[in-house]
């Protein structure tokens, strides 16, 4: 006999409903998966046999073909085990075909029988109802993943056997209900804040700006000069998540396998510092079938990336395109893919080897071949794309040991936040949210500078012999300042200045 | 192989085939041969067709018997059962593939039946 299920798998980061149809028949007893299985979905089978039998059901064995389509693209997610047993057990007639149609089925399967929780949740979900399904089954600990979708119905029984007497109207099954998370007790968050580091306020002001306008940062400064613990405080001055941006981060992280049991809506904008050790596919993804890389996990968030000069040439060379496009293409044999890489990066380095040039109370020992060298490891169109480059010099002993708190970050985010209402609603109709994100088109239709404002920016442009790019990104720094200046609506001489003072490209450095 | 081990394997196939019959199997066939290999005994029950294979051990210092089917041993026993299905009169029946284990301790045998014990991969 013959019967059909749906399951689902992902690809790139966006789920793909799989049918399974299984054939069961007279003749050789054999066990067949065919539709370009990987090794996982092939031993399902040995689980999806054993879970049958342990479940205290039979499955007769016949000649059993199961095909996985679409039958082109490579199946990966063990959680077609649900969907391949339960198939199976309707095409030896133990269930209804029909009512098995209803439903996507996406669980691993142990053993014994129980369902187990699969990576990828949430984007199958989302695609199973814009494909028009109503139902979905999934394992416990994937319940609260499953919710977030609005609009389907979720089932999680605990067993095989409980599924396959829920199917057979044996026994009546409740939709799920989302799981409280278990915090370990005793457990306190540590929150990074601004209030913690003394002195530093152009750095601070920096910071505020980029994270007002989802702008690039690259810091210069001397070892020990705070430039790691700036950066690790940035998520604490962005804003909040939207429920469609958090959706996007959950999705990425949910294929990622990075959710964790009973995982639900991220709420916290990520933040991502890998080791300068990483490899180009490690940052911006790669595999066989490509797997997102630190560059996307860091989406909607912050991509800190210490020591900047010390990664591989080629990996920051492959930045450029995911800074560029807010979105990162792999090409692989089993396919090409697109991830979103929205993120605001972050950047620290001293100005030489040793770490003290420029400093004014200690002389640097490096030779001036190595500081070149040091600094040429990053190019000029990478450096380009970084707005605003800032330096954080030595902090002093009077702010070192003051009393006095600094502001802390909670303030600092209201004027963030603030300032980011404005870019989103002048931005709704493009569908964006900072400036940052702002085109050449769109830059001049929103950046309106004042008579004074185009004076100046014309002098610097002309002195400094600035490139296109780096005008464009100028006046977007210029809009963010002004946005944050109380909603004024033109970009004054004052904005331009401060956003040209950000941009001052390193002495070291005539790019 | 030894005449002895020929005479202890002869019995343990007659053994298996009485056991087989005590449990109202109709044996259809004993010995069936095509050219490269041989299935012991093929048996009907209920509609359906069983391939048995039986492997008989005087001790287990070499392994149990079951081990001894190993996937060469099951592809030519399942090269067999394909030609003898070819047969109209079997056509299209449910079948399946048994070991029996058969120990022998001087004079008794004991006896242990692996129903489904094997199937056809496509990994040969």
């Amino acid at each position: 006999m013959f019967a059909r299920t749906f399951g689902a798998s992902t690809m790139g980061v966006d789920g793909l409903i799989i049918k399974v149809e299984v054939d069961s028949a007279n003749g050789m007893p054999a066990f067949d998966i065919v539709g370009l299985p990987s090794a996982s979905v092939r031993e399902s089978k040995e689980r999806v046999r054993t879970a049958i039998k342990n479940a205290g059901l039979r499955s007769r064995s016949e000649k059993i073909t199961i095909n996985l389509a679409p039958a082109e693209i490579r199946k990966e997610s063990a959680g077609l085990d649900l969907p391949i047993a339960i198939g199976l057990l309707a095409a030896q007639g133990r269930i209804s075909a029909e009512k098995c149609e209803d439903f996507i089925f996406i669980a691993e399967l142990s053993l014994e029988g129980k369902l187990c929780r699969v990576n990828g949740i949430l984007p199958m979900a989302i695609t199973a109802r814009d494909e028009g399904y109503k139902k979905i089954v999934v394992a416990q600990e994937n319940i609260n993943e499953a919710l977030l979708v609005e609009g389907l119905e979720v089932y999680s029984p605990k067993t095989l056997l409980e599924l396959v007497e829920f199917l057979n109207d044996e026994i009546k099954i409740s939709q799920a209900q989302s799981q409280p998370v278990e915090e370990p007790e005793g457990f306190i968050e540590l929150v990074d804040d601004f209030a913690d580091v003394q002195g530093q306020f152009m750095a601070k002001r920096a910071l505020e700006i980029a994270a007002a306008g989802g702008h690039n940062v690259l810091m210069v400064g001397v070892p020990g000069s705070g430039k790691t613990m700036l950066a690790k405080r940035i998520s604490s001055i962005l804003p909040e998540l939207t429920r469609e941006e958090a959706l996007e981060v959950t999705k990425i992280y949910s294929v990622a396998g990075r959710l964790g049991v009973n995982g639900g809506l991220m709420t916290k904008r990520p933040f991502q510092n890998p080791n300068h050790d990483a490899s180009a596919a490690a940052i911006i993804g790669g595999g066989t079938t490509p797997r997102p890389g630190q560059v996307t996990l860091a989406h909607n968030g912050v991509l800190f990336l210490d020591e900047f000069p010390e990664f591989k040439r080629p990996v920051l060379e492959a930045l450029r395109e995911p800074l560029e496009e807010r979105q990162v293409t792999i090409s692989r044999v089993n396919g090409t893919l697109t991830f979103p890489s929205s993120v605001i990066l972050v950047c620290a380095m001293n100005p030489c080897p040793c770490g003290w040039y420029g400093d004014k109370d200690r002389a640097c020992h490096c030779s001036t071949q190595a500081i070149e060298k040091y600094v040429r490891k990053i190019s000029g169109p990478l450096l380009d794309r970084i707005d605003i480059h800032i330096k954080v010099p030595r902090v002093k002993y009077e702010d070192l040991s003051s009393k006095r708190k600094a502001e802390p970050s909670e303030q600092i985010r209201q004027r963030v936040s603030f300032a980011r209402e404005i870019q989103t609603k002048r931005l709704e109709k493009y569908h964006l949210f900072c400036n940052a994100q702002m085109n050449h088109a769109m830059v001049q239709e929103f950046c309106n500078l004042t008579d004074d404002a185009e004076k100046k920016l014309k002098d610097v442009f002309e002195t400094k012999k600035l490139s296109a790019r780096s005008y464009d990104r100028i006046k977007k720094v210029g809009r963010t300042i002004a946005d944050l200046d109380s909603n004024s609506e033109f970009i004054t001489a004052k904005h331009i200045s401060e956003a040209v003072m950000l941009r001052n490209d390193l002495d070291f450095n005539n790019a | 192989m030894s005449e002895k081990t020929k005479i202890l394997g002869k019995a343990g196939e007659d053994f298996a085939a009485k056991f087989l019959e005590s449990k109202n199997y109709k044996i259809i066939a004993r010995n069936y041969r095509i050219k490269s290999a041989e299935i012991d005994i093929i048996a009907e029950l209920n509609d359906e067709i069983i391939f048995v294979e039986v492997k008989t051990r005087s001790n287990t210092r070499r392994g149990l018997p079951a081990e001894a089917v190993n996937l060469r041993k099951q592809k030519k026993i399942i090269e067999a059962a394909s030609v003898f299905l070819q047969d109209d009169k079997f056509f299209d029946r449910p079948c399946r593939f048994d070991i029996i284990e058969i120990y022998s301790t001087g004079k008794n045998f004991e006896l242990r039946h692996i129903e489904n014990a094997f199937e056809v991969t496509s990994d040969f």
